[in-house]
């Protein structure tokens, strides 16, 4: 390890912890604590990566989670972010984005090509030919693109937690830990997050050699790790920041959503890169970055640095480099040094070279790797006057000329931020209530103000979370003057001056941009795509913003800023989907099913059986179930159905409210179709209404719609303020439908209940003993068969469907699935809501009418569906196809097509096993159906396909079966 | 309380649902003490009796305890709940609740019943009144494998994540 320097005072690496990695099968030696970045850095690396669009040699920058040019893969996970993922024993890692390896990589030939790619190429080129465009738009992913997504990665469970917190403070920097400290005080319950894994922040890289700032850090530090009311959590990134002060925090292990009822945000700057001709030299990196390299990994940045300054900071980076023995070969001031206070006396007193008023014009290379800088004085109007350049050799050049908020999560929180000429950065001008911001993103820089600031941020935010006086203490003032240089973009005849390192944009790029019209910000983001890449524009936008308010002469706030979304900085999906639950539904039945050999299949949010296997092909099985219920007597699960009660006094009127058809005048005992619409007549749900007694209605909803309904009828009732009570029992209750022509001989050894036609007629509902439970029957024909739907507690159900399945062996029972049920009604002619209707349909469209009582004076979509009913343009038919044999694929949602225009759609199609022939329904345009009984549909592989109107139902249409009452002995 | 996190299915129970006007007069008469607040409970022998509303409550007890004796009466209607219930004791489960849960429960009483959605499911969480009392779970019964498997999973992940030994708990 070339570069390790000597033990440093606050360094976060374990000498005593040797670890191994591989990179592009090379071995690199770290320590615990190295990133894997800094673990390269050590061993005498300088390329960490290459560039996204030239694949130009790249070097670390901020060493702060945003070196996007220094991405790895693993062969599971990919963007693995080197500057800040801790390197780890036996890691094997690869670059991403390089093509051969990082020394050579065959597509740096692209550099060549820029002329030909300037900002925007993508959006006006590879037009014509059209037929070619696919093959471009494959070379373009195949060469851009940040690494390959490995499908087979194996699939975790990653935990996503919760937290709550009084005060939620945002940055465990100085003004962080004072904020955190100052609130835990006032008695409040503090949670302070980092995305580091120590607390700290710059004061434990920016001032490890400020004696000053060692009995703050010792201070700070103690007090936090003794106070009981604060809670630390480090390595979490506050990834955004939601309502109701709800901000998910990211972290190796998943992620944590915290809810606060106030939160501070100490989240910093970003240091901001300079502009100028190769400023993505390895060896060109933010002053910061060669800090946190020594204070936190000890590696030595360079041997010999140029510092870039516009501030006072630089001049403390140059005396941190000092102190881990890199020369200083200058420091370029770009104003006036005798304005940067006390730090540039003793850089003087180190001998080390200043020159004011000057600016870096270029950076230079041998072997790819910087070997000098050229510096310019500054003109009257900011630009470099070249009549005398100055060349000073060096192998690192540290860039200190400014900051920019880290501000996003202000933003998202709906925060007022504005430019402040004094600071040189755009600062909060206005938060909401319960929102505050402390240290260097509010634009206070002192240590000690900072401090100051992080405590009366503190106090606020813990009198705001309980509800006490506020704080009236004065507020340090912000930075009097600037720590950011207000243009430092310097440019260049030859290009490459870089101002998005993620999307290799460079001055001229945005200029350009500019100049086609892209004048808005908002604009020039989408059409260049600065700030669009990993780093979402943390080095980046604050430039972009510079450029264009300049080149529109326009003012930093006139010019504004992007929108700051969600996240803050990229989160894994993995880690988004969290323990990926999912959850789902089994009825009382499920192991019945499951023992029976039943394919299941999803059905919503419930678990259903398509059909029951049993070692046949699934057409098979299926006609075979459809055939037993036609021919002796099948059982289906109908648990799925959703089970409301309404009762009490006003229930009736509740009904006939809800529903399209009369429901006050349905007898005790029995039921009615139950179809419900939205004020707009759609078609919503329907099922069952049953009248259990004068005040107590038992309704039935499709599978889909039971939450939906159930919330629609709580809605209405408290609009209404009718006395009724209502209860969704839909998972309560467990269900199943016996039904086919021997049905009732079955069930009738099982239950003291007379099921003869005469007492029990169809639509008829009777509550008693059933195969020793208590149970409501109902008399129903969704499948066109005799059938009795029986209601009961899952317990109970479970015994009555094995006694029922004992009992009907000699019937011929067997069970059947949803698959055999849609066929059976659709011979029926019955519709499914959802699937023969679409949120457009309303009851006169789907043959509906007679479900719809218009002389009630009122229900839900009444007058609606007086308006719709002389506006029909389409129907519900039943068809056929005139010729059956080698018919192509036709599908639900085949369209039907009348002269080249789509004409309506298939909702259901199947063979009829009872038919023998293919039949389906389908909606169809009026003015097709006016012109005869045929029509055409548009088949799978684009044939038209004749068809015909069938009467429906299919089968029995006098409704004979439903009613049967001979031929149902056992045999 | 040091005890291990653990989490076992309840089964013999009798839960009702009960609403109506004049549910919570009929309450009072049979059991006495009603709570005042909406979603708090009050013991009941064997069991607990909540309000959910103004006239509507839940009461819970062990089989057998006739939980609906003298309810049928005019204005008040009794519904019988099957839900899937389980009883969570033990170390942290107040932590164990937070990797699926929103809801604060460290900031909630011991005789709150808490309705909110733990891992994407309607549930109530009947607070227990000290340390050493269970912590009762309950969600419709349609949902009792997921909840089960979930819980499961989660508490395995959670115990070997901080480290505190529990054993796989019962389905």
């Amino acid at each position: 390890m070339p570069d390790r320097l000597p033990p440093q005072p606050l360094e976060w690496i374990d000498r005593n912890a040797g670890i191994t990695l591989k990179v592009e099968g090379k071995i690199v030696n770290g320590f615990a604590g190295d990133t894997i970045t800094s673990a390269l850095l050590a061993s005498g690396e300088c390329l960490v990566g290459r560039s996204f669009k030239y694949h130009r040699r790249r070097g670390p920058l901020s060493l702060a989670n945003h070196d996007i040019n220094a991405l790895f893969e693993d062969g599971t996970a990919t963007n693995i972010r080197g500057d800040v993922t801790p390197a780890a024993d036996g890691m094997d890692l690869r670059p991403t984005n390089v093509s051969g390896t990082l020394a050579r990589d065959r597509w740096q030939i692209l550099g060549r090509m820029a002329p030909f790619l300037p900002v925007g190429f993508y959006y006006k080129a590879f037009h014509t030919p059209k037929a070619l465009f696919p093959f471009w738009e494959r070379c373009i992913r195949n060469l851009a693109g940040l690494g390959r997504v490995n499908t087979d990665a194996p699939m975790t469970r990653i935990a996503k937690r919760y937290l709550h917190t009084d005060v939620l403070v945002v940055g465990g920097g100085p003004a962080g830990m004072a904020a955190a400290l100052a609130a835990a005080d006032r008695g409040v319950q503090v949670t302070l997050v980092d995305e580091n894994p120590h607390l700290g922040g710059s004061l434990d890289y920016q001032h490890v050699n400020d004696p000053a700032a060692a009995a703050q850090r010792k201070d700070l530090k103690s007090r936090i790790s003794e106070a009981p009311g604060i809670k630390v959590i480090t390595g979490g990134e506050a990834s955004a920041n939601y309502a109701d002060h709800w901000v998910p925090v990211t972290m190796s292990d998943g992620i944590v959503k915290i809810r606060s009822r106030t939160t501070v945000f100490a989240t910093g700057v970003f240091e901001q890169p300079a502009v100028f001709h190769n400023n993505d030299l390895p060896g060109v990196l933010l002053a910061s970055a060669a800090q946190r390299l020594i204070a936190r990994y000890a590696v030595k940045p360079c041997n010999k640095a140029v510092v870039l300054t516009a501030n006072p900071e630089g001049y403390r980076a140059a005396q941190d480099l000092l102190e881990a023995g890199v020369e200083i070969a200058a420091i370029a001031d770009t104003g006036d040094s005798s304005e940067r206070g006390p730090l540039v006396d003793d850089a003087r007193k180190r001998g080390i070279p200043i020159h004011d008023r000057c600016m870096v014009y270029e950076a230079t290379s041998t072997g790819g790797r910087l070997d000098g800088v050229v510096l310019a004085t500054a003109d009257a109007a900011g630009k470099p006057d070249m009549t005398m350049p100055r060349r000073i050799d060096c192998s690192g050049l540290m860039m200190s000329v400014g900051w920019a908020p880290a501000a996003a999560h202000l933003y998202q929180a709906g925060g007022d931020m504005r430019y402040d000429e004094d600071v040189g950065q755009i600062v909060p001008a206005g938060l909401p209530d319960g929102i505050f911001a402390a240290g260097r993103v509010n634009g206070v820089f002192n240590l000690g103000d900072q401090l100051a600031d992080g405590a009366y941020a503190g106090r606020q935010a813990a009198a705001y979370a309980s509800s006490a006086t506020p704080d009236n203490g004065e507020r340090p003032p912000r930075a009097q003057r600037s720590h950011s240089h207000p243009y430092p973009v310097v440019a260049h005849p030859n290009g490459w001056n870089f101002v998005d390192f993620d999307e290799d944009l460079t001055l001229k790029d945005l200029e350009r941009a500019a100049d086609e019209g892209f004048d808005n910000i908002e604009l020039l983001k989408r059409y260049s795509t600065i700030g669009m890449g990993p780093s979402q524009g943390k080095h980046a936008n604050m430039n972009g913003i510079r450029i264009l308010a300049r080149k529109m002469g326009r003012t930093i706030d006139e010019t504004g800023s992007t929108t700051a979304r969600p996240f803050f900085h990229p989160v894994p999906m993995s880690k988004l989907a969290g323990r990926r639950l999912r959850p789902h539904r089994h009825t009382p039945l499920q192991e019945f099913h499951e023992t029976r050999d039943a394919v299941l299949m999803e059905a919503g949010i419930w678990s259903r059986p398509e059909y029951y296997g049993t070692g046949r092909d699934r057409k098979t099985a299926i006609e075979e179930e459809v055939r037993s219920v036609r021919e002796n007597v099948g059982i289906i699960d109908v648990s799925t159905l959703g089970k409301i009660e309404v009762v009490g006094p006003d229930a009736a009127e509740l009904m006939d409210r809800l529903y399209t058809m009369r429901m006050s005048n349905v007898k005790v005992g029995m039921s009615r179709y139950a179809l419900m619409v939205d004020e707009s007549g759609v078609i919503t749900d329907d099922g069952v209404a049953v009248r259990r007694a004068e005040d107590h209605f038992y309704v039935t909803t499709t599978s889909g719609t039971s939450d939906s309904a159930f919330r629609e009828i709580q809605r209405r009732l408290i609009e209404w303020q009718l006395n009724v009570e209502v209860v969704n029992r839909t998972g309560q209750l467990g269900g199943v439908n016996v039904a086919g022509p021997r049905s009732r001989s079955l069930l009738a050894e099982l239950t003291e209940i007379n099921l003869d036609e005469e007492v029990f007629p169809y639509l008829g509902a009777r509550a008693g003993r059933f195969a020793g439970g208590d149970a409501l029957l109902i008399r129903v024909g969704f499948v066109g068969e005799l059938g009795f739907e029986i209601h009961m507690a899952p317990n109970e159900l479970r015994t009555a469907v094995n006694r029922i399945m004992t009992v009907g062996a000699k019937f011929g029972l067997r069970p059947f699935g949803v698959e055999a049920q849609r066929l059976l009604r659709l011979e029926k002619g019955h519709i499914i809501v959802g699937q023969d209707t679409d949120g457009l349909t309303n009851p006169y469209e789907a043959a509906m009418h007679w479900a719809i009582h218009t002389k009630k004076d009122f229900f839900i979509g009444k007058r609606s569906l007086e308006i719709l009913k002389a506006k029909k343009r389409r129907s519900l038919v039943g068809f056929t196809l005139v010729n059956q044999m080698k018919t192509p694929e036709l599908k639900e949602c085949s369209l039907v097509i009348n002269v080249d225009e789509i004409a309506g759609r298939v909702t259901s199609i199947a063979f009829s096993p009872t038919l023998g022939h293919l039949i389906g329904m389908a909606y169809v345009d009026d003015q097709v159906l006016e012109q005869g009984n045929g029509f055409c549909i548009r088949a799978s592989d684009g044939r038209l396909v004749d068809a015909v109107v069938a009467r429906l139902p299919f089968i029995d249409p006098e409704g004979l079966r439903q009613k049967v009452t001979g031929g149902e002995k056992a045999e | 309380m040091n005890t291990v996190l653990e989490i076992n299915p309840q089964e013999n129970f009798e839960f009702l649902h009960v609403k109506g006007p004049d549910a919570e007069a009929t309450l009072a008469e049979a059991y006495g003490d009603v709570p005042a607040g909406w979603f708090r409970y009050t013991e009941i022998p064997d069991g607990f009796l909540a309000r959910l509303g103004v006239r509507e409550f839940y009461i819970f007890g062990r089989p057998r305890t006739s939980v609906s004796a003298g309810l049928s009466v005019e204005n008040v209607y009794c519904f019988p709940r099957n839900d899937a219930v389980f009883a969570i004791r033990g170390h942290r489960r107040i932590d164990f609740l937070r990797e699926l849960c929103a809801f604060d429960f460290a900031a909630s009483g011991g005789d709150e019943l808490i309705l909110a959605n733990m891992a994407g499911v309607s549930c109530w969480f009947k607070m227990p009144a000290t340390d050493d009392a269970d912590l009762l779970v309950g969600s419709d019964p349609s949902y009792g494998d997921y909840m089960a498997d979930t819980l499961n999973r989660t508490l395995a992940e959670f115990v070997s994540a901080t480290g505190h030994e529990a054993p796989q708990s019962e389905r």
